[in-house]
């Protein structure tokens, strides 16, 4: 099967489980009826439900999916390792910063849109120092460290902001917006995010060719005519913007930028341009599906789409880092 | 035509001079081999030569403009390169690998134009690999992965090309094949400057000897001119002894 019919087969699979997500909730609706709500008949009671509950929820499991899994792919062929994803460069973890420095100080509580836009201040601040790095550095193994410092500096400031949150409502909302979820979520939400997911997603689309060259190593690229730094800063920038979107969507949601592409890679003869759109339509199809089971088990409180994710990543993370084969030398 | 001219070139990176006052023409028709110890500045000229290190002094120029000045597909489409590290990030096929080569003409693996796609069948058969082209990386052994990278280097058909130490840890035999379509792309109009470390693969092989030592040029010439005890004794601190067998070099190091 080609790259083609795998792209078509994974954006089947997203759209049916974006349908399947508009059925399922507590209030029965047929699949006429979800249908007809889709495009505006129907009841107004359906045509809310779906139009202003289920589907947004849906849409931004899918928009984040998407966004993490090919902010992941064009990672890990940029840093030439199947282990790199949007966490290895803090770009998450500052993203998730800003939005609890949001939160810790009531500023959510003013408008809607200052959680999203603090976490997305944060993706780029820490995408603005990675892409200096980026610029002056000739190794991108000291990339990554960078990245590593940067990520555990903004998970300290998070612990201090839970560590001195006033009273146990502000703790437990920062600890459940930790958790990450896409419950809730409005078209309002989906519009804010959206410009920055798309100039993200844009920007790692045209960082695609490079992507394949850096197969060869960071040498040979240059030798074929790759613009190196020009296209790390592509890659970091595109990646910041997109990783941004996402975590304000939905909080830090981990593992999917890894396996996604891990999954995708072998269907697509290895080559990392290949593999972001596959990559990013399977992440989207793996979150939407994910978020189906998390709103179908029936606990008391409901599962955190996040903590799902995690749960079923990790291991595979494992997994993907013990059987790694030594570079093809 | 293209040339490359280096003239008075320098390099210096933290506080240390790594290339000194080179001076070195390349023309096509021409195999030149750049011999020296570790360290002597070899793969520094090579990089500088590409523009991907900058000159302290001096300049390198290809076709009179300065080599730094072009933007790398440009220059890629003139000079192509094969590194002394090769390292693979994934196991890709083998026929997408050299296609990789045609990178400076905007092209991907996936999506070669006619002309590309030819180029990369042409590099494939100048290599033998026709019968691993859909082999993946990871399951050639070390002789075909160097065939490999070698038909990457040829699918820019570029007129010029640099190769570091591009038969490094291989067999006699895979040495010879190896040098074989570097003379071939070289009797064909191109210009190669090869990096080596086994002098007599380099006396068989070039039309040019340049020894290189402590970032400087020490001089060069046809290799019957040029390899002397007394060149490998200020180059390598070896004594040595040499015996010519028509084109063969014989080589025997005292002690």
């Amino acid at each position: 099967m080609s790259g083609g019919r795998w792209n078509a087969l994974f954006a089947l699979g997203a759209l049916a489980a974006l349908f399947a997500a508009c059925l399922t909730g507590p209030s029965d609706l047929s699949a006429g009826q979800a249908l007809a709500a889709l495009f505006g008949g129907g009841e107004t009671a359906d045509r809310v439900i779906v139009g202003a509950v289920r589907l947004p929820r849906a849409l931004a499991a899918l928009l984040v999916g998407a966004a993490l899994g090919a902010s992941g792919a064009a990672l890990q062929g940029l840093l030439r390792n199947p282990l790199a994803e949007p966490g290895v460069l803090g770009v998450s973890a500052c993203a998730a910063l800003g939005a609890t420095f949001a939160l810790t100080f009531g500023l959510s509580a003013v408008s809607a849109f200052a959680l999203p836009l603090a976490a997305i201040a944060g993706a780029l601040a820490a995408t603005l120092l990675i892409a200096v790095a980026a610029a002056r550095l000739a190794s991108t193994v000291t990339l990554i460290l960078v990245g590593v410092g940067l990520s555990s500096f903004a998970a300290a400031v998070m612990a201090l902001f839970t560590n001195l949150a006033p009273n146990p409502f502000s703790l437990s909302d920062l600890v459940q917006w930790m958790l990450g979820s896409v419950a809730n979520r409005s078209a309002p939400d989906l519009l804010f995010a959206a410009p920055f997911l798309a100039v993200g997603l844009a920007l790692l689309f045209r960082a695609r060719r490079g992507l394949s060259a850096l197969t060869l190593g960071e040498e040979a690229a240059a030798g074929v005519g790759l613009d190196l730094r020009r296209h790390r800063l592509l890659v970091v920038v595109g990646a910041g913007f997109a990783t941004g979107a996402a975590v304000a969507l939905a909080g830090v949601i981990g593992f999917v930028g890894i396996v996604a592409p891990h999954l995708v890679r072998p269907l697509v003869g290895h080559d990392p341009a290949r593999s972001l759109l596959p990559a990013a339509l399977l992440a989207g199809l793996m979150l939407t599906v994910s978020d189906l089971l998390v709103r179908a088990v029936p606990t008391t409180t409901e599962l955190k789409l996040g903590v799902v994710a995690a749960l079923l990543g990790a291991p595979a993370f494992v997994r993907i880092a013990m059987r790694r084969r030594p570079e093809v030398a | 035509m293209a040339v490359l001219r280096a003239e008075g070139a320098g390099v210096r990176r933290g506080g240390r001079d790594l290339l000194r006052d080179a001076d070195l023409t390349l023309e096509p028709g021409e195999m030149v081999a750049l011999l020296g110890p570790n360290g002597a500045g070899k793969t520094t000229f090579l990089r500088a030569a590409l523009g991907l290190l900058p000159l302290s002094a001096g300049t390198i120029s290809l076709d009179g403009r300065e080599t730094g000045a072009f933007s790398p597909p440009e220059r890629a489409r003139r000079v192509a390169y094969l590194p002394q590290r090769r390292p693979l990030a994934w196991p890709n096929r083998v026929r997408d690998l050299v296609a990789l080569g045609r990178f400076a003409f905007g092209v991907t693996p996936d999506r070669l134009r006619p002309a590309d796609a030819a180029a990369v069948e042409r590099a494939l058969a100048a290599c033998g690999l026709e019968s691993l082209a859909e082999r993946t990386a990871d399951t050639l052994s070390g002789g075909e992965s160097a065939l490999v990278h070698c038909a990457r280097m040829f699918a820019a058909e570029a007129p010029l090309a640099l190769a570091d130490e591009p038969a490094a840890s291989l067999d006699p035999a895979h040495q010879r094949r190896i040098m074989r379509l570097l003379r071939r792309f070289v009797d064909r109009g191109g210009g190669a400057l090869v990096v080596l470390h086994e002098v007599a693969l380099a006396a068989r092989y070039a039309d040019r000897i340049v020894w290189m030592r402590g970032g400087r040029i020490l001089g060069g010439g046809p290799p019957k001119d040029a390899v002397t005890p007394e060149a490998l004794r200020a180059v390598y601190d070896v004594s040595a002894e040499i015996e010519w067998r028509g084109g063969a070099l014989l080589l025997t190091l005292d002690g």
